[in-house]
């Protein structure tokens, strides 16, 4: 009985989730884009406009997040989700065409699931009930799956290569964690160490979602997703949540995904 | 239901219609790529300049490149001027560092020449002494020039400080395509500065020298560069930092620091000892900054402190942006872990750029206006790129402090009784102008 009753709650809930990744998403991009983003930098810079279009264009594209993110979680409509993910997609490229940040090269892979997250949503809410409780076994609804698993696996492993590779905020990251929370002033060469483990994991559970749809993977990818991303917060303050913001999809997707492999029996649904 | 959805969703297709018609539209009235450069085919060796990194009474790095790849590459120097004939110089040393400057896809298309990196140390040298150098590759020799190394027995003097000198326009940028009068103008500004004040010792220079550190953004910079050289051929030293468009192999090819004493050479954090009496420290923003350079920082300041009448540190990122957003992770991590420890070693002034716009803080301390033990931060970047508007309802740029947009170069003045800073527009006009006094050390270092 108790089995039938999570099922039943958990296509609602598993949607909410998927809203809540989208709004803080579009939350995030609100405050970033009207602090100043890579979005004004290339109209500036790349396109001669001037610093005051530049601004303008900015801050209108900020409003207009805002209000799709509200439309979203009031009622997600296709052609919104599309656009959003338009947005994403062209704001990723932009922070990789304007360069100056490390790994910028790697930001539409590094953006794969905030990218995805609207257009996962979209193609939910064309699915029938019996697919969004369940994983399917076939037809468009499995290739939804694989497309947004694929984009889990995206995200994952560049963030692994940035970890390999001593992502410089990483390391800063790592060393506040361990200051911070257990007392020990780690050097920088050992926190370089922990990330190339760190990175190694997460690039060997990259490739491992795409072929073995476990529940704990996933279970784990939003752990690791929601916890890295609170980690800006824990080394610099409430005052950068806006980075937690922008990173809601790589915490409830990943969710969203183990409640649904799970609800299916993850054995039975098994696999690309 | 359905027909609100059907009606939202037509009405949001005509929305992003019409939104990416206004973008199509907006982006004509942008500045069109202009092929206006020509690259210059001469295959001389090209592109000398001299680095300054610890110790610049007594050291100095000597770099230029070659077309082509060369087998002798010497410089010869002393101080004595010695015209083209190697044999007039006291001493000569071959260059220690040489390689391919690595050349992307996207300098190819551009159609930069392939080159290569050279670069000597020069060490043992006189302080205050003029230095007459001439460079020899395979035989081709750079027109000849002098620089001065600076003093160590605490005589007063004057540094440059400016930093962002890359360029907008269309991708890629600044690679000879677009037009870079701006940046230009201010090199001529400069040489006209260093024609006016012979008793400036080096350009610190704030980072983002270039869109980026490849070869065909670094080759227009270099080819700018030449500018700075005054008509009587003396050259003006660079003090480097990196900023975050320097982040590629060619910065490190083409901005070789030597050895380092107390860090990595390609880590771009150290000290240099100015006058004997006075210390830049120059920082990295863009790796690690709590690790080990907060490390060595908190070792390195207080020891400078007590030796030095003036303390000043350079970096790219500002902790006190006057363009950019106040809560970005960078800025704040400057905040916290790098200006505390200035705070407490009681530097004096901060040289911070990134931002394209000109600002002077009022004097901060602990996060509020204080007078007497605050520390100013100037600069922000205007070195030819296109300028924002400034914040300027921040607190920390109100009266007495300033922010505007303009490109600029500050021009600061050491003696033992105070520091003047000026800063100096493209038409050579006084934009801001103020002064530092000495600190009472003994108060406000614990």
């Amino acid at each position: 009985m108790m089995r039938r009753s999570f099922l039943a709650l958990s296509v609602p809930l598993k949607e909410g989730l998927l809203r809540l990744a989208v709004l803080g998403w579009c939350l995030g991009m609100f405050v970033y884009l009207r602090g100043g983003s890579t979005l004004g930098g290339y109209f500036f810079m790349t396109l001669g406009w001037s610093h005051d279009k530049s601004v303008l264009v900015e801050h209108l594209a900020a409003w207009t997040l805002l209000a799709a993110g509200i439309s979203v979680i009031l009622y997600p409509i296709r052609s919104v989700l599309l656009a959003l993910s338009l947005v994403s997609i062209f704001y990723a490229w932009t922070a990789m065409e304007q360069g100056g940040a490390p790994f910028s090269q790697f930001s539409l892979a590094s953006s794969a699931l905030r990218i995805a997250t609207p257009l996962f949503l979209a193609g939910w809410i064309m699915l029938p009930e019996t697919d969004r409780n369940q994983v399917p076994v076939g037809g468009a609804g499995r290739w939804i799956v694989r497309f947004i698993v694929l984009m889990c696996a995206i995200t994952f492993f560049a963030h692994g290569v940035e970890a390999f590779r001593a992502h410089p905020g990483f390391i800063d990251m790592t060393l506040s964690f361990f200051r911070e929370l257990t007392g020990w002033s780690m050097s920088e060469s050992t926190a370089i160490g922990f990330l190339r483990i760190v990175g190694l994991v997460d690039i060997a559970i990259a490739i491992v979602i795409l072929f073995w749809w476990h529940p704990g993977l996933f279970l784990w990818m939003a752990f690791w997703g929601g916890f890295t991303a609170l980690l800006r917060t824990i080394e610099l303050g409430p005052g950068v949540y806006v980075e937690v913001l922008l990173r809601f999809p790589h915490f409830f997707v990943p969710l969203v995904l183990f409640l649904w492999v799970r609800n299916g029996g993850w054995r039975m649904v098994n696999g690309g | 239901m359905q027909e609100m959805t059907n009606v939202m969703n037509g009405l949001f297709r005509w929305i992003c219609g019409l939104g990416l018609l206004g973008i199509f539209f907006l982006s004509g009235c942008g500045e069109k790529p202009v092929k206006n450069e020509s690259i210059d085919s001469d295959p001389d060796p090209r592109h000398e300049r001299v680095i300054f990194t610890e110790q610049p009474g007594r050291h100095a790095i000597v770099s230029w490149t070659t077309m082509m790849e060369s087998e002798k590459n010497t410089v010869y120097y002393g101080t004595e001027p010695g015209g083209r004939d190697p044999e007039a110089y006291k001493n000569s040393i071959d260059s220690v560092q040489d390689g391919k400057i690595t050349m992307e896809p996207e300098d190819i298309e551009e159609g930069v020449p392939e080159a290569y990196f050279h670069h000597a140390e020069l060490d043992e040298l006189e302080p205050s002494t003029t230095y007459y150098v001439l460079i020899e590759s395979d035989g081709e020799f750079i027109e000849p020039f002098h620089f001065i190394t600076a003093p160590v027995d605490g005589r007063e003097f004057k540094i440059i400080s400016a930093g962002d000198s890359r360029l907008g326009g269309a991708h890629p940028r600044y690679a000879g395509r677009t037009p870079h009068e701006d940046r230009k103008n201010m090199n001529r500004r400069i040489a006209t500065l260093l024609e006016k004040n012979p008793d400036i010792i080096a350009f610190a220079h704030g980072g983002d020298w270039g869109d980026t550190g490849d070869w065909r953004h670094l080759y227009w910079w270099f080819e700018d560069n030449e500018l700075i050289r005054t008509e009587n051929d003396r050259l003006l030293p660079f003090v480097v930092t990196r900023g975050n468009h320097d982040m590629s192999v060619g910065f490190e090819e083409n901005f070789w620091l030597g050895s380092l004493s107390e860090s990595e050479d390609r880590d771009y954090y150290f000290k240099t000892n100015l006058n004997g009496g006075s210390s830049l420290v120059t920082l990295n923003t863009e790796i690690s900054m709590t690790g080990d350079q907060l490390s060595w920082l908190k070792q390195t300041l207080p020891e400078l402190r007590s030796g030095s009448r003036w303390l000043l540190v350079q970096y790219h990122r500002p902790a006190w942006p006057a363009v950019k957003d106040f809560d970005r992770g960078d800025f704040v991590r400057i905040r916290q872990n790098w200006v505390p420890l200035f705070e407490k070693s009681a530097v004096d002034l901060v040289l911070e750029s990134d931002g394209h716009a000109l600002k002077r803080t009022v004097p901060i301390h602990d996060n509020v206006h204080d007078p007497e033990r605050g520390i100013v931060y100037i600069g922000e970047g205007g070195l030819g790129v296109p300028q924002r508007k400034p914040d300027r309802e921040r607190w920390f740029v109100q009266e007495p402090g300033m922010t505007e947009s303009v490109h600029h170069v500050w021009l600061l003045d050491f003696s033992e009784e105070m520091l003047r800073m000026t800063a100096i527009g493209i038409d050579g006009e006084v934009l801001d102008e103020s002064v530092l006094k000495p600190r009472e050390l003994p108060v406000l270092v614990e």
